[in-house]
């Protein structure tokens, strides 16, 4: 029997999910910021309504600075590395100090990145970290269940962020099928209806992203 | 060693890596801060490590048969070795103790023994540390570190390994268990020592829990996991006594597991530290630990006590008011470097000041002739120019199936050059400590 509490699958889940929304940022971040240079200064004002950041932004450059280390700002790179690190470092336990220290290092490259005068080479290093963390948690640690519980937290950010981006339905697909394999690997609690529901719906070519995108929220109810 | 040096940049870097920090709060906030690690190392040689561990084998010996005694005949009270009033005036004193029976009859698992060395060469106890204790993951993850940055020093240097902590902390663990998991039981993420609390879980394969991850029914504590209920049969806590349990101790406790005490009680759980021990460490009840070695197991004691003098008794008052300068008086109620005065620092209003609270107060201090300790180099700010500062050593002692002294230790050092005080929560650092082999 495992001997994971509830409150470690909420840390796992989360770790997962905050670890890929640093992730996925990075990525967003890197097309905005490029844009932002020399081409279009208002970008940023698209990048917002898609992801339902609140435009609070004076220009593209404020924009370009807060989105990624203002530390007060809860939808921050900075402050969402932030909370993967509180989710992680009370895992080390489960995850090993070893994967760990990837989030470590990520979070000091990401404080760099903060002073540098060219912040996408350090956010490169955070994203290339990222990568590393998941991989170290899949060859070191032995147990399934976390390493699965931290993949079903990744694979529901990564639908959230993709719908919110109107990807394609095949991308929407290959997470959705990935979500399902691995499930029930894990004794994280969730809603096997709404999993269902919104694998359906992934499928209808008329379902409204909106629409999947609340069954997908429904999926891992707040169990705590 | 010089090699070693060398690599200070890298050993600190790994240090980074793994988030090798301790938690302090300052002015209300919590903060976390990297431990300063010195890399040169404490160098204590075979024959002088051999005399070392059998005086502290003796002494935690002697100290768990005080225990088991304290809260049980009382025989050494009653045959006039220790006067009653340390024993029941004392903080450490738990009347709700009182009959305990320990698990294999244990009560002081992990010591944590504060020495320093003096200039005579002599090693003297300064503490001695029953509750608690924390420390050994950091010489544990840092020698880890050392030999990955700089493998050639220990390829040509006859060094105990001291990476078979993790091993001693679980055989200790596995001895007492009662039957079920080992759990260590953290107060939570924003305690000093939470980096330990996972450490050393992660190394010895224990499940780390907080208190609501604990529940007790019929006199037993079950682990709440996803898939339900498993019997825990040793919880190694870092939650202090009066914190543990609310229906034992304080009622307002929000970091307790309610009931666990009355599971121990039962004999269905191995609390390790037992609740209780603060009533043999401390710092009154350390003038007399000599005696107790004598009155418990009949040897002449192996480990040197400061001199130390209580004003408890009339002739060490007057002594400790005629060399007020000279003495380090301590509060016998605080810890962590708190509560520590030296004669020679108060201006004239304090010192009368401090001079009356003894006299009224005479319970409450020690008074102890300041050891003129060995210093041990450390390297400068510039990484290279090595500078004498202040430091002391924590032994490591676990009693289980048989008493064992951890090879290794916390060295802890002042930064300060004017400082005796090492302590981590006053800004001090650490070393890793070395015991040859031959």
């Amino acid at each position: 029997m495992g001997t994971a509490t509830l409150g470690k699958l909420d840390s796992l889940f989360w770790l997962g999910r905050y670890t890929e929304r640093v992730y996925q940022s990075i990525s967003m971040y890197r097309e905005v910021y490029d844009r932002l240079i020399d081409q279009d200064a208002d970008v940023y004002k698209q990048e917002c309504e898609r992801m339902g950041i609140p435009d609070t932004f004076e220009s593209g450059a404020d924009f370009a600075w807060k989105i990624a280390f203002d530390t007060s700002n809860p939808l921050s790179i900075i402050s969402n590395l932030y909370r993967a690190y509180d989710n992680a470092m009370i895992m080390r336990d489960e995850i090993s100090s070893e994967t760990l220290a990837y989030i470590h290092l990520a979070l000091a490259e990401m404080k760099r990145a903060k002073k540098s005068e060219a912040p996408l080479m350090e956010l490169q290093n955070v994203e290339d970290l990222i990568f590393a963390f998941w991989g170290c948690l899949d060859d070191k640690v032995d147990n399934e269940g976390v390493r699965n519980t931290v993949k079903i937290g990744k694979r529901i950010e990564r639908l959230d962020i993709l719908l919110r981006r109107n990807a394609d339905r095949e991308d929407l697909l290959r997470e959705v099928s990935r979500l399902v394999a691995r499930i029930d690997t894990t004794e994280l609690p969730y809603n096997r209806k709404a999993l269902l529901y919104a694998a359906a719906m992934v499928e209808d070519e008329d379902a409204d992203y909106d629409d999947i995108k609340k069954m997908v929220w429904d999926i891992v109810p707040p169990f705590l | 060693m010089q090699e070693l040096n060398k690599h200070v940049k890298s050993i600190n870097h790994l240090l980074e890596r793994y988030g090798v920090r301790f938690g302090i709060y300052k002015d209300g906030m919590f903060k976390e801060q990297l431990f300063p690690f010195d890399p040169i190392p404490r160098v204590i040689g075979k024959e002088e490590w051999d005399g070392i561990e059998a005086g502290l084998i003796q002494r935690v010996t002697a100290l768990n048969m005080f225990l088991k005694d304290i809260y049980g005949e009382k025989k050494i009270v009653k045959d006039g070795v220790i006067p009653p009033e340390f024993i029941f005036s004392s903080s450490g004193y738990l009347a709700a103790c009182e009959g305990l029976k320990t698990p294999k009859g244990i009560a002081s698992h992990i010591s944590g023994i504060d020495l320093v060395q003096g200039k005579d060469g002599k090693w003297y106890i300064l503490e001695d540390n029953l509750r608690i204790p924390s420390g050994a993951s950091y010489p544990l993850i840092a020698r880890d570190l050392c030999r990955t940055a700089s493998p050639s020093t220990f390829a040509h240097i006859p060094v105990a390994d001291n990476r078979n902590y993790a091993k001693m902390l679980r055989d200790t663990m596995d001895y007492v268990n009662t039957g079920g998991l080992n759990v260590i039981l953290t107060p939570g993420r924003y305690n000093a020592a939470f980096f330990e609390h996972s450490y050393l879980a992660e190394k010895t394969g224990a499940v780390l829990v907080y208190n609501t991850d604990l529940t007790v029914e019929d006199d037993k504590v079950y682990l709440k996991s996803a898939a339900g209920n498993q019997r825990v049969g040793a919880v190694y806590r870092r939650t202090s006594d009066e914190y543990l349990d609310p229906l034992a101790f304080r009622p307002d406790s929000l970091i307790g597991v309610p009931g666990i005490f009355q599971a121990m009680r039962k004999g269905n759980v191995a609390i390790i530290n037992a609740p209780g021990n603060g009533v043999a460490d401390d710092k009154g009840i350390y003038y007399f630990v000599p005696k107790m070695v004598e009155y418990y197991l009949g040897e002449e004691c192996k480990t040197n006590n400061a001199p130390t003098y209580l004003p408890y008794y009339e002739e060490d008052k007057k002594y400790v008011l005629e060399h007020f300068d000279d003495l380090v008086i301590k509060d016998v109620a605080e810890a962590g470097g708190y509560g520590v005065v030296f004669g020679n620092t108060l201006t004239k209003e304090k010192k009368a000041e401090f001079i009356a609270t003894i006299k009224a107060e005479p319970r409450r201090f020690i008074a102890q002739e300041v050891i003129d300790f060995v210093d041990l180099d450390i390297l400068d700010e510039d990484g290279v120019t090595p500078t004498p500062r202040k430091a002391d050593l924590r032994a490591y002692v676990l009693a289980g199936e048989t008493v064992r002294v951890w090879k290794s230790g916390l060295t802890r050092f002042s930064r300060n050059p004017d400082s005796f005080i090492v302590n981590s929560s006053q800004g001090g650092g650490f070393k890793d400590t070395w015991v040859l082999l031959r």
